[in-house]
């Protein structure tokens, strides 16, 4: 195991999108209306942004990129549109930062200053993010794993990006009903040891802020940062990773990716190999009748074929570093950031892509190189191309001397890929449109009166509304635990909400039952009509099941609780209509149950449970076939 | 505020400097940061330490929650700005020249402390917008002021006016005023009014935008403007700004003929009772509107730039009351522009005349004061024969100023007064057109364009 052969070192930044309106204007947190209006805009760099430079590299830097910003007024105003200041801080967003600081015990600043953090990628309308440090953590500010303490070190409230739509190399279109959503970012120390670790400290704080009840769940409410490094290799920032369960085994692969790049180092420094010099080979001719479709399509585009000698590297481009990935993939990523190009050819995989054993030959030949030595080729304009392979020759000069520290995308597969290099300490300065915010010590001790319970605290609260040990440890690690308490507090009794909640509910998810067409408001208030109707507790399972599919709590009530008509009279009922359907039946077989349902249940509706007619509907279709 | 007495003795008993790079303990949080200054106008807490710490935030602290500090090697490094490579120009392009005002568009912000700092030299401008090196020579850039435009008062609309001229004297094809918004278009009617004989375009603009952030504004309103001072086939006193609140293209607009109709947005000048007479593409192409617009010529102008300071712009409204009026007069004002109500009202037949404008307007044009009226409808055209009460206003002496924007009738105003014409002369000429501020045309679709 890599955590054992090298020791690993893992900080990890959590942020959670808070449930209040946005951060600096009213408009509502949510992403539900599709854009009807857009924007152009350009993010011009200002001059300190650049340093001391020519007049010619100061042009080429001001070809920024086009940036179409598309939003609904339902969700977006003038602030986020960079078109008014930002309105005074959401009063809501920070009440509920400073509770979480103080549940973590941390220390809150006296005053909270609001900085502007430079971003010019677009993902902010006006070139930079707006964040504030809150509070600062102390040696008691630590949430406990079963491998040791993890220390919290800041917890900061800033604003959301916008969400890009789409990208090319100089246009980008971002959606801007996401931007100016607050989030709490959490970060560690780099206290954490094992992917096993990363994944408990995240339940762990996941878990508490959730208890707060004011943070928003789903998809993409969550976003978390991890840096990592092993000893040897360096520190890595992994961005954006959304899912809980890629933790560990992201912290996995990125440490074996790293000791997969030491071993080649220390292969390249075995075999002698100095840092390559950088030389491009024009080797367009040398393939003009060559027979790959890759080569030929690029030459009727009028592309180069170029080409980086990189002898010594023979056998290491095709080294795998993390599943499905060689270290060319580290090459043609480099390419593709820098020089925008698709992708990157190397001897490791040739002969291949229809270019013949005697075309590479011939490659070597002119590369100066012997009968075995590497190459990166690149197919692309010729200053696109020598572009690409500069940065692919930063990137072999890198390999010589062991890990370079990036900053990575987080993939869905728990492999990452190269997006850009670490940043520098962020330019931050402050933001002038607003007013410190100063943190009275009467707010705290109100807020010290009301924090949010532990998850110990939590279960025992459970235990004591009679559920058992087990069921409300179930409960307080679930992030349904929110519609339980709603439903208790509507009138459920506890243990017939814990059971909808936490297995009936799920059982019918798991047996595609579409659970989630209902709104968790009506099952809240069907679970707690469910308790006051005082009906059999086996009656809650089809009950829910009348649920989902009438969508009705009436409804699904009054199936329940008593059938009006027995399941001979049902079944007649169902008889005439299939024998009336006849024809259609005998054409579409058993498909024509699910039309037949519809026709089934306008009759029978309330009379007697859906599963029920749907069973005599089936048998009946199969009687006439 | 600054900082308190009790952060001050804090910082004089552990020999602290603003500036310098300390370590602070404070109930168990460790701090390592440069000590920052709070300005006279923070709205902090005073009693609290401002720090910049190694993240980059900025963090107040109380001091008395500090149980131990110490100085660190470090000093802030107080925004450094990059050296400037001598920028050479190309002698062939049209020469311009640049004149500074003041206003977010010729400021810079200091990274460390957030403050705003003016900024003036044609190299300062050439580097941060360096597409003007392939459109025009910069062939000087002076700042006159360092003024925001609400600060800016008669003298310098007749500075500027002599400057404007001198340059155009020395040569340049055109001239760009960089200006604060709030009351730019105060000064593009002085000039319109105050330069005489103008053969070249003068060009006006602003920001809305500070100039720190990525999104800002400046730099598509000075290279339209640059473009328009160099190529517009026309002479005027003009305003280029932001078409729409995207970085596509830029309005050109008559001096006399727009306001700032909005607080923030980038496109807040919009032309009233008129069309903009050109546009200009983000990639450079100038589209002229108009065919009557006077054309370039040779020439040099000259600067009538007079204005008499006892003038003065009232507003009528329910209870306004027009004592304010009297008051001014006896202060020996000669001039009032009232910019009245709907077609050009103002509090005239009140329940027993309580109120009443009309007695006060009678005093003033009799002992030769101008009165004029205009409209806070900003949109359309005054008219005395429609209702009663505007026959009644007109006589008492008041005179109609058709749909001449209120600010421009000012700003005329003061410029007709300070020639000494007597009241008869100045009621003529502030009905005649003399910069395009007054028009017969009433073009449906120049309402709310």
């Amino acid at each position: 195991m890599p955590d054992k052969a090298a020791a690993l070192t893992v900080g990890l930044e959590w942020h959670q999108r808070l449930k209040t309106h946005k951060l600096f204007c009213d408009c509502p947190s949510d992403l539900g209306h599709e854009p009807d209006h857009s924007n152009i805009r350009f993010l011009r760099l200002s001059s300190s942004e650049l340093g001391e430079t020519d007049a010619a590299a100061l042009l080429e830097a001001q070809k920024s990129r086009k940036f179409e910003y598309k939003y609904s007024t339902d969700n977006s105003c003038l602030v986020e549109l960079d078109e008014a200041p930002p309105h005074l801080v959401n009063e809501d967003a920070l009440r509920i930062v400073l509770k979480v600081a103080l549940m973590f015990n941390m220390k809150i600043l006296d005053e909270i200053r609001v900085m502007r953090k430079v971003v010019l990628d677009g993902s902010n309308t006006s070139g930079f993010q707006r964040t504030m440090l809150v509070a600062i953590g102390t040696d008691d500010s630590k949430v406990q794993t079963s491998a040791g303490d993890v220390r919290i070190r800041t917890l900061c409230l800033e604003e959301e990006s916008a969400f890009i739509v789409s990208t090319e190399e100089r246009e980008a279109i971002y959606r801007l009903d996401r931007l100016g959503i607050p989030l709490i970012e959490l970060a560690t120390a780099p206290d954490i040891h094992s992917a096993d670790q990363v994944r408990e400290i995240a339940e762990e704080v996941g878990l508490r802020v959730r208890l707060t009840g004011d943070v928003q769940r789903g998809i993409g409410s969550i976003r978390q940062d991890i840096n990592v490094s092993i000893e040897g290799g360096s520190r890595q920032e992994i961005k954006g990773v959304q899912e809980l369960k890629l933790l560990g085994a992201m912290v996995d692969l990125e440490s074996k990716r790293q000791v997969a790049l030491l071993k080649i180092r220390d292969e390249l420094s075995r075999r002698k190999i100095r840092p390559p010099e950088f030389k491009s080979v024009d080797v367009t001719e040398f393939l003009r009748s060559s027979n790959s479709s890759l080569v030929q399509g690029a030459l009727k585009k009028k592309h180069r074929a170029m080409c980086l000698p990189a002898p010594g590297f023979e056998g290491l481009l095709g080294m795998e570093i993390s599943p499905g990935r060689r270290f060319g993939r580290e090459l043609a990523e480099r390419a593709r950031a820098w020089a925008g190009v698709g992708g990157i050819i190397h001897t490791d995989e040739l002969p291949g892509y229809g270019i013949s054993e005697a075309e590479v030959e011939t490659i070597r030949k002119e590369c100066g190189l012997g009968s075995t030595g590497a190459f990166v080729m690149v197919l692309a304009d010729e200053e696109v191309a020598k572009r690409a392979l500069e940065a692919v020759h930063k990137r072999l000069v890198e390999a010589t001397v062991g890990v370079p520290s990036e900053t990575r995308k987080a993939n869905e597969d728990g492999t990452t890929s190269y997006l850009r290099p670490l940043p520098g300490a962020a330019r931050m300065y402050p933001e002038t449109d607003l007013p410190p915010i100063v943190v009275k010590a009467k707010v705290i001790e109100e807020l010290k009166k009301s924090l949010p319970p532990t998850p110990s605290q939590k279960k025992d609260q459970l235990v004591g509304l009679g559920l058992s040990e087990q069921i409300a440890l179930q409960l307080v690690r679930s992030p349904r635990i929110e519609e339980f308490e709603s439903a208790v507090s509507a009138g459920a009794t506890p243990t017939i909400a814990a059971t909808a909640i936490l297995t009936i509910i799920p059982t019918l998810r798991r047996e595609g039952i579409d659970v989630d067409s209902v709104e968790d408001a009506v099952y809240v208030n069907g679970i707690a009509e469910f308790s006051k109707a005082d009906l059999p507790k086996e009656s809650l399972d089809p009950f829910l099941r009348e649920l989902v599919e009438s969508g009705s709590v009436q409804r699904a009530l009054d199936t329940i609780k008593a059938p009006t008509i027995s399941e001979s009279e049902a079944r007649a009922v169902i008889r005439e209509i299939v024998s009336e359907k006849a024809e259609f039946v005998k054409e579409k077989g058993k498909e024509s149950v699910k039309p037949l349902m519809g026709l089934a249940m306008e009759k029978l509706r309330g009379k007697l449970p859906g599963t029920v007619i749907h069973r005599l509907l089936e048998e009946e279709v199969e009687a006439m076939l | 505020m600054p900082y308190s007495e009790g952060v001050l003795k804090f910082l004089r008993s552990h020999r602290f400097e603003v500036g310098d790079e300390v370590q602070i303990e404070a109930e168990g949080m460790k701090l390592e940061g440069y000590i920052l200054p709070r300005e006279e106008l923070d709205l902090g807490d005073p009693d609290v330490l401002i720090l910049k710490l190694k993240s980059g935030y900025n963090a107040g602290i109380k001091t008395d929650r500090i149980s131990s500090a110490k100085k660190l090697a470090g000093k802030v490094e107080l925004e450094r700005f990059p050296k400037l490579k001598e920028i050479r120009q190309d002698e062939h392009l049209p020469p311009i020249s640049f004149i500074s005002t003041g206003g977010t568009i010729s400021s810079r912000v200091d990274y460390s402390t957030g403050g705003v700092a003016m900024l003036f030299s044609p190299e300062e401008i050439l580097y941060g917008i360096p597409e003007l090196l392939g459109i025009v020579r910069v062939r000087t850039a002076e700042k006159v002021s360092s003024l925001a435009s609400e600060d800016m008062r008669p003298e310098q609309w007749t500075k500027l006016a002599e400057k404007a001229v001198k340059c155009i004297g020395e040569g340049d094809h055109g001239v760009v005023v960089l200006h604060g918004t709030d009351t730019l278009h105060f000064t593009s009617a002085a000039l319109s009014f105050m330069i005489k004989g103008l053969g070249v375009p003068v060009v006006l603009t602003g920001a809305q935008r500070s100039p720190d952030r990525g999104s800002r504004d400046a730099d598509l309103n000075v290279l339209a403007s640059a473009r328009v001072a160099a190529y517009l086939p026309n002479a005027l006193v003009c305003i280029a700004f932001h078409s729409s609140t995207s970085d596509q293209s830029a309005f050109v607009l008559r001096g006399t003929r727009a306001r700032k109709m909005h607080t923030s947005r980038r496109d807040a000048f919009r032309p009233v009772n008129d069309l903009p007479i050109a546009t200009v593409s983000k990639e450079g192409t100038i589209e002229v509107l108009r065919h009557d617009l006077k054309p370039r010529s040779e020439g040099t102008p000259w600067a009538d730039a007079v204005f008499e300071e006892k003038v003065s712009l009232l507003s009528a409204y329910p209870n306004s009351d027009p004592e304010i009026m009297d008051h001014l007069l006896d202060r020996g004002y000669k001039g009032f522009i009232v910019n009245g109500t709907g077609l050009g009202h103002v509090p005239t037949q009140t329940v027993e005349g309580k109120g009443s404008w009309l007695p006060s307007i009678r005093r003033a044009t009799q002992q030769g004061a101008f009165v004029g009226v205009t409209s806070q409808c900003i949109y359309g055209r005054v008219d005395p024969f429609v209702y009663r009460n505007g026959r009644l206003l007109s006589e008492a002496g008041a005179t109609f100023l058709s749909d001449m924007l209120s600010e421009v009738a000012y700003v005329k105003l003061g410029w007709l007064l300070g020639h000494g014409y007597d009241l008869e002369d100045v009621r003529k000429m502030m009905t005649f057109n003399f910069a395009g501020e007054i028009s017969d045309g009433d073009d449906p679709s120049t309402f709310l364009y």
